[in-house]
């Protein structure tokens, strides 16, 4: 049992909700929705959105109701150890695969916004280490982490979805309806790896110092982190529908706030904004690989570093073999695509699951407890019942 | 486990691998600062063949006080990635674009050219979606940007001045590059782009505010932007004037339409994005009195489109409701104001808006250019319309509410 000093509260689980539900969302997959549905990109974000919140109810409602042990320990009593270690390496490559996305993402920002005639190398390493570092520590260290950085994400994000408002006529989001929705789905279905980012919330199963108004107030974050990216991807959608053929994988929420401000005379305050809002990204990319590294952990006992490392190098050293970021969209979009939808829906259901029969185990502990009776003498007498009926 | 001692070298070894890697890393880019130089207006010309650009560059000088100096380049090329590629070859130094706030098209750009430049800007990153359009109605727009460069010292920021006031702060047409593709690649397939010239060149040197004429008919009228210097001693002045028409891309025809400003107003009027600066009017009989001239300024304008299908026709509606601050204050302390004058004025207003509008729409059906986007509202809007959808056919009705505030 995780000791209460070393659970995450519920400021710190609101902070985490968020910057789950809105970063890597905002980064490139408004951009490839709208390259291939169009318009209608905003109805298949809605739709993913929805999904997503579900996803979100079912973790936090694990989280609510587990008794308070962790996740490994809740699956190993389930399933048993050789399963649960199966289950955790599939985790660990999902979990890394995100990774993997999220440092791509950070590297087309980077190449085409800001550091157009630097190697990759010079801002992915950094992230790389920064990751590393991350995962090295405690649930309760990223929640303190995120709950102090919080602030300042929120205001740039308020800032900049506020000069987007200001300037983008909403109306050219219409008409919908110039795909046909199988073909809407089909394409959002493609983009699965950037979403389900939810699954995280994993690593904090029995972390979290419950309240009863847990549940509550991390489904309001995740809401409030859709409606910011929906309200991008609106805007972005709006100022773009006729023409996507411009449109560069670069272009993402700096682009749509320096285009609102209006004003070029008053220099590009948008990249410094999106700059503040980036702690988002890095954080998110330090809880992925958090929970890669727990899953390692589950599979092979060892310490906090070693698998950070491994994680950290590994990831060097693909990103090495990877020409170009937008490489990267084509293989998960064509190859991961169907286990990223399976891992979104399934890595909840399993929370859910083991947390429920984890609570069942523990209340039939307790009532043997109470009734201080042997509690094999009572399942022998339980099934000699069953037989009898 | 590792001791604190152990983990603290192990990152200091790191920070030492990292320097170690960028130092061998090879580097593409010349990041010295006085290697660059920022783009703020690029002035474009001809089309896919021989292409002809002009850029106006602020240089960072540690030298000067103001620690910047501003030059102007040109270049040609095949294409106009070649043709920026050669600037900077020419230049010995890197061009910046991230500043780039105006972009401005030549006289006489094909509908297809301006389309491939601004479409190429966009796409390469060059020029955000947030920068200006506008179009040199008497000149190559690498004679205008040079010819501007000329006026004064500190001239580099001129143009794009004139054109984020004249968004902010004056009642003119403005677009950017996003807007202008935007509104091409709809439906309509059609748009506009106001218009700039220098004042001594071949044009008419008339103040770039038309007035208007005539008794009852007043016209309303906006200040166009001037911003002039004189060159030198000598006695040619010239200026940098934001014309009151605009260029109309679209339709048949390949090249532009030039809207006079009669019509332009129209253009102007349905614009929510101008919805500040000065309005007039001129010449205008109220209850007998002839007012000569009469200054508003819009302090808030709203413009509400609808469409429908209405017996088989289709219909549409502006509906256009503004309110107006008084600037002559003579006129609201007379006691008439109230008893007489501020309704009539008011309905003056409003019949001007609407005149203004319908030759815009009438404009707009002669010669076949619906770059008033009604076609794309109907598509947005009422499908049934779209389906059915004929300029010619379509009953535009404008209905304007006027308030004076004093």
């Amino acid at each position: 049992m995780i000791s209460t000093e070393k659970r995450i509260s519920t400021a710190q689980l609101f902070a985490l909700v968020f910057i789950l539900g809105m970063s890597l969302k905002m980064m490139m997959l408004p951009v490839l929705l709208l390259k291939s549905c169009g318009r209608d990109s905003v109805i298949a974000m809605f739709v993913i959105l929805v999904a997503e919140l579900v996803c979100l109810a079912g973790a936090t409602a694990a989280i609510a109701l587990s008794p308070q042990k962790s996740f490994g320990q809740l699956l190993k009593a389930t399933v048993g150890k050789i399963a649960a270690k199966i289950i955790f390496a599939l985790m660990a490559a999902m979990f890394f695969l995100k990774l993997l996305l999220l440092s791509g993402e950070v590297r087309i920002f980077f190449a085409e916004n800001l550091f157009t005639e630097f190697p990759w190398c010079v801002y992915s390493v950094p992230f790389f280490a920064l990751t590393t570092v991350i995962s090295i520590g405690t649930a309760r260290a990223i929640g303190r982490t995120a709950q102090f950085l919080f602030p300042l994400i929120l205001a740039a994000t308020v800032l900049m979805l506020f000069l987007i408002g200001r300037g983008v006529d909403f109306t050219e989001v219409l008409p919908f309806g110039e795909f046909a929705a199988r073909d809407v789905a089909a394409d959002s279905l493609r983009y699965a790896m950037w979403y389900g980012d939810y699954s995280a919330l994993v690593v904090f199963l029995g972390s979290v110092k419950r309240s009863r108004k847990t549940v509550a107030i991390s489904m309001i974050s995740g809401v409030t982190a859709s409606a910011v990216v929906l309200f991008f991807t609106l805007g972005l959608t709006a100022s773009f529908s006729n023409v996507c053929y411009i449109i560069h994988f670069g272009q993402n929420v700096t682009g749509m706030s320096h285009y609102a401000l209006g004003n070029i005379m008053q220099g590009r305050i948008d990249l410094i904004l999106f700059c503040v809002w980036m702690m988002s990204v890095f954080l998110k990319g330090g809880m992925f690989a958090y929970a890669a590294a727990y899953c390692i952990r589950a599979i092979a006992p060892m310490n906090r570093t070693l698998p950070a490392l491994i994680l950290g190098v590994t990831l060097f050293v693909i990103s090495c073999f990877i020409p170009s970021a937008t490489g990267l969209h084509t293989v998960m979009a064509d190859y991961v695509a169907i286990p990223a939808i399976a891992f979104q829906f399934a890595v909840p259901a399993l929370m859910l699951t083991v947390s429920l029969l984890g609570r069942r185990r523990e209340r039939k502990g307790e009532e043997c407890e109470r009734m201080g009776e042997d509690c094999e003498q009572i399942n022998e007498r339980e099934c000699a019942e069953d037989d009898d009926a | 486990m590792m001791t604190r001692r152990r983990r603290i070298l192990v990152y200091k070894l790191f920070c030492i691998l990292f320097g170690l890697v960028l130092l061998c890393l090879p580097y593409r880019g010349m990041p010295y600062s006085d290697l660059r130089v920022v783009a703020t207006v690029l002035g474009i010309d001809g089309g896919v063949g021989e292409v002809s650009v002009a850029a106006q560059l602020a240089v960072p000088v540690a030298q000067n006080g103001d620690g910047k100096a501003s030059t102007v380049a040109t270049a040609k090329g095949g294409s106009i990635s070649e043709a920026l590629e050669n600037l900077e070859i020419g230049l010995g130094r890197r061009v910046d674009y991230g500043h780039l706030s105006t972009v401005a098209i030549g006289e006489g750009m094909t509908l297809e050219d301006v389309t491939e430049h601004v479409s190429y800007l966009m796409s390469s990153g060059k020029a955000g979606p947030g920068a200006y359009l506008v179009y040199c109605n008497a000149s190559k727009a690498v004679d205008f940007i040079e010819q501007a460069q000329q006026m004064g010292e500190s001239s580099d920021a001129e143009l794009g001045s004139l054109i984020s006031y004249s968004k902010s702060g004056n009642h003119v047409a403005t677009t950017t590059a996003l807007r202008f593709l935007q509104t091409l690649n709809s439906s309509s397939h059609a748009a506009i782009m106001p218009c700039v010239e220098l004042e001594g060149s071949e044009s008419d040197a008339q103040p770039a505010a038309a007035g208007g004429t005539g008794g009852g008919g007043g016209q309303g009228s906006s200040s166009g932007g001037q911003s002039g210097q004189s060159s030198g001693g000598g006695t040619e002045r010239k200026k940098l004037v934001a014309a009151d028409t605009v260029a109309v891309y679209g339709g048949e025809s390949k090249l532009p339409v030039m809207l006079d400003a009669y019509t332009t107003k129209g253009v102007v009027w349905q614009d929510k994005n101008s919805d500040f600066g000065l309005v007039e009017l001129r010449n205008v009989l109220v209850d007998g009195e002839e007012v000569k001239s009469l200054s508003t300024r819009i302090t808030k304008k709203k413009v509400k489109r609808s469409v429908k299908r209405e017996n088989g026709e289709n219909v549409m509606e502006y509906k256009i409701k503004m309110k107006l601050r008084l600037d002559d204050s003579r006129i609201c302390g007379s006691p008439l104001f109230y008893d007489k004058w501020k309704n009539a004025i008011e309905d003056e207003f409003e019949s001007v808006i609407q005149n203004n509008l319908l030759a815009a729409v009438s404009f707009s059906k002669e010669n076949k250019v619906d770059f008033l986007g009604i076609r794309e509202t109907f598509r947005k809007f009422c499908r049934e319309g779209f389906d059915s959808f004929e300029l010619d056919n379509v009953v535009v009705t404008v209905k304007a509410d006027v308030s004076i505030q004093t």
